[in-house]
């Protein structure tokens, strides 16, 4: 154990001796391994803003604003939204809270009534929602129908083609129970009852009414901006609130994905293209000087597996101080600068410069790629030469 | 005698020497250098030596007679291209590399003629250097570097690189590196070749004390005081080595060159 750690501080010390050579190899190592992990952390920043963006739905959410808060939206606005052409998809929803209570027969027992959230989408857009349930009609709810969470259809005992009566106020309503959400859903649907728009504005009594719009984008840059114009001018005088999601970042994570194999396929061509000087580097710069050492260190008692070990112990310092200082400029290069000339290989469209803060995640996972990498690059370069110099008869090295 | 000090109770390639093996035997020793444009050049050339435990020997000779190449195949840094070269007891041919290096770090101290020191290294790293891969912790290297340093008369310079030390002071830290492990068998190219003569007496001082232990030395020099002082004294000429007795220095000495001390008519 001793020789190995003699050997670890020989090279540590061997290090700071050819300080020209450890800040080459260390310069290339960065400059190879920076936009790698530049690159991964952008990656897996993207991957989760585009997870959470998938999570929340669509990229704006419309509401009027009503003495500070959320007012319900008027339908009449839907034809003007859907005619921008930089909207895909606009959604007119009814979320509201009603008092859910079931009519048993006289001899039966009488459950208490349930506080219930109400989903009211547009007939047939019922597939927008990620918790619906599956049944091949439930995209298109009839008149009367309604979709119950799984807890509250266990709550009433309630099967489909039961009925359930709704309260808000002074309206109540009975609905036929079309379906139950599967257990599986998100654990929020199970107190849900999802109803056609239509019947949801007369339940609440706000017909022609939404309680706001799911405003979907089209992928791009520009076209959120875009869409926050034409909500300017499409309501006038009309305060309202437009609440954006990340949804703006998301609209890139198609074509970004899709590009991230052309990147990496790229990083690595530049990672080997730099590679190859950074391994003449590693391994030439010095050379005469390394010879003589290793002929003096093989003269005085030092085994070839002394000599490789020390160097590969040289190698795996410089890999470990390389992957560090990449990752630390990888940090800089996104939280400073932005992330240029690399996000827009992993966010589509961009530019050179993105025009919001592109997210990465900087976790052990590119510290780790860096530092495997920088290894890879350091070792197979430096231990053959190594090996070849220190496997020469002692006398040839030394003289 | 078995090694001490650092490399004591180690395992190595050799017996355990004792007073009836030569600690250092060559029969019909050859070493050519190919040439070019002529015929190779005959470093090494048909030569017979033969020391037993606790020798000194002396070989001098004009410059490019072979003496460090034949230090070199002694060490077992070179191989001969015929003949056959054996440390106590065993030839080298039969050793593999890394055989030949345990016994180097264990048995054999080399002086070379230029230092062969490395730079950036303090003067005591360049001490404890054949001690690295033998496992010894940092404090104890630093101490058996320091300790060797101290005995030759340098200890001032320990913590310097050897670019910041004179001439004299290179040689011995290269003769403390030589010394560190505590070899059975010293080779020393010119030893005293940069040193004044107080430090000479004082190395030969140390070669002396280290034969009366049962080692064995081997010194190539142009230095009249070394060679005085030594009963066994060889001379190479032109890959050739000849015994030569006390009575005949003048002779042998007549075929050296003198770089410091003039024409040996005039020492002697």
């Amino acid at each position: 154990m001793n020789v190995y750690l003699n050997l670890f501080f020989a090279a540590a010390a061997n290090l700071a001796r050819y300080r020209l050579r450890s800040i080459v190899v260390v310069v290339c190592l960065v400059a190879i391994c920076g936009p790698f992990v530049t690159g991964i952390a952008i990656s897996e920043g993207v991957r989760a803003d585009a997870a959470i963006s998938v999570q929340e739905g669509a990229d704006l959410y419309l509401t009027l604003d009503h003495f500070g808060r959320n007012g319900p939206v008027p339908l009449r606005y839907l034809r003007d939204f859907r005619s921008s052409p930089h909207i895909t998809a606009v959604v007119p929803r009814i979320v509201g809270r009603a008092i859910a209570s079931v009519v048993w027969p006289a001899n039966e027992q009488r459950m208490d009534p349930e506080l219930v959230v109400i989903l009211g989408l547009e007939s047939g857009r019922m597939d927008l929602a990620p918790w619906a349930p599956q049944r091949a009609s439930a995209g298109t709810l009839r008149s009367g129908e309604v979709v119950i969470g799984s807890a509250l259809a266990a709550h009433f005992g309630l099967q489909p083609g039961q009925e359930l009566r709704l309260r808000v106020a002074d309206v109540t309503m009975p609905f036929r129970v079309a379906a139950i959400f599967p257990g599986h859903a998100t654990i929020w649907s199970a107190q849900l009852v999802s109803m056609n728009l239509d019947e949801a504005g007369k339940l609440f009594e706000l017909p022609g009414y939404a309680s706001d719009f799911l405003i979907y984008c089209r992928l791009g840059p520009g076209n959120i901006q875009a869409v926050r114009k034409d909500t300017l001018s499409i309501l006038g005088d009309i305060p309202y609130r437009l609440q954006t999601k990340t949804g703006e970042v998301a609209s890139y994570v198609d074509k970004g994905f899709r590009d991230q194999q052309g990147v990496f396929t790229v990083f690595f061509l530049v990672a080997f293209a730099v590679g190859i000087p950074a391994l003449l580097i590693a391994s030439g710069l010095g050379l005469s000087e390394r010879r003589r050492e290793i002929g003096i260190c093989k003269a005085v008692g030092w085994q070839t597996t002394d000599v490789m070990v020390m160097v590969m112990f040289e190698q795996v310092l410089l890999s470990l101080i390389a992957a560090c200082l990449a990752t630390l400029a990888s940090y800089v290069w996104v939280r400073i600068f932005n992330g240029v000339l690399v996000a827009q290989f992993f966010i589509s469209e961009l530019g050179s410069i993105a025009a919001f803060p592109v997210p990465a995640r900087f976790g052990f996972a590119p510290l780790a790629l860096a530092g495997l990498l920088c290894l890879t690059i350091t070792l197979s370069g430096g231990l053959y030469t190594t090996w070849r110099l220190a496997a020469r008869p002692p006398a040839e090295g030394i003289r | 005698m078995a090694a001490r000090g650092p490399t004591a109770g180690r395992g190595h390639p050799l017996r355990t020497p004792n007073d009836m093996t030569p600690a250092v035997r060559t029969h019909q020793v050859t070493r050519y250098y190919p040439a070019a444009r002529s015929d190779p050049v005959k470093a090494v050339d048909c030569v017979d030596l033969e020391l037993a435990l606790g020798e000194m020997a002396v070989v001098c000779g004009p410059s490019a007679s072979g003496k460090t190449t034949l230090l070199s195949l002694i060490a077992g840094l070179d191989r001969p291209g015929s003949g056959r070269v054996e440390l106590f007891g065993r030839p080298l041919a039969e050793m593999s590399d890394a055989a030949l290096t345990l016994l180097r770090r264990t048995h054999v101290g080399l002086l070379f003629r230029d230092f062969k020191l490395l730079p950036g290294l303090s003067a005591w790293e360049n001490v404890a250097l054949p001690l690295v891969p033998m496992g010894t912790p940092l404090r104890q290297r630093k101490r058996a570097a320091a300790g060797w340093l101290d005995r030759l008369g340098v200890a001032e310079v320990a913590d310097r690189p050897p670019e910041q030390l004179s001439g004299g002071q290179q040689q011995h830290v290269a003769l403390a590196r030589a010394l560190v492990n505590d070899p059975q068998l010293v080779l020393a190219d010119e030893p005293t070749s940069q040193v004044d003569a107080a430090s000479a007496e004082t190395i030969l001082a140390t070669f002396e004390a280290m034969v009366a232990h049962g080692k064995t030395v081997i010194i190539t020099t142009h230095d009249p005081t070394l060679v005085r002082s030594c009963p066994r004294r060889y001379h190479m000429i032109a890959g050739r080595l000849e015994h030569r007795p006390w009575s005949s220095t003048s002779i042998v000495f007549s075929r050296c060159s003198w770089p410091r001390w003039g024409s040996p008519w005039q020492v002697y």
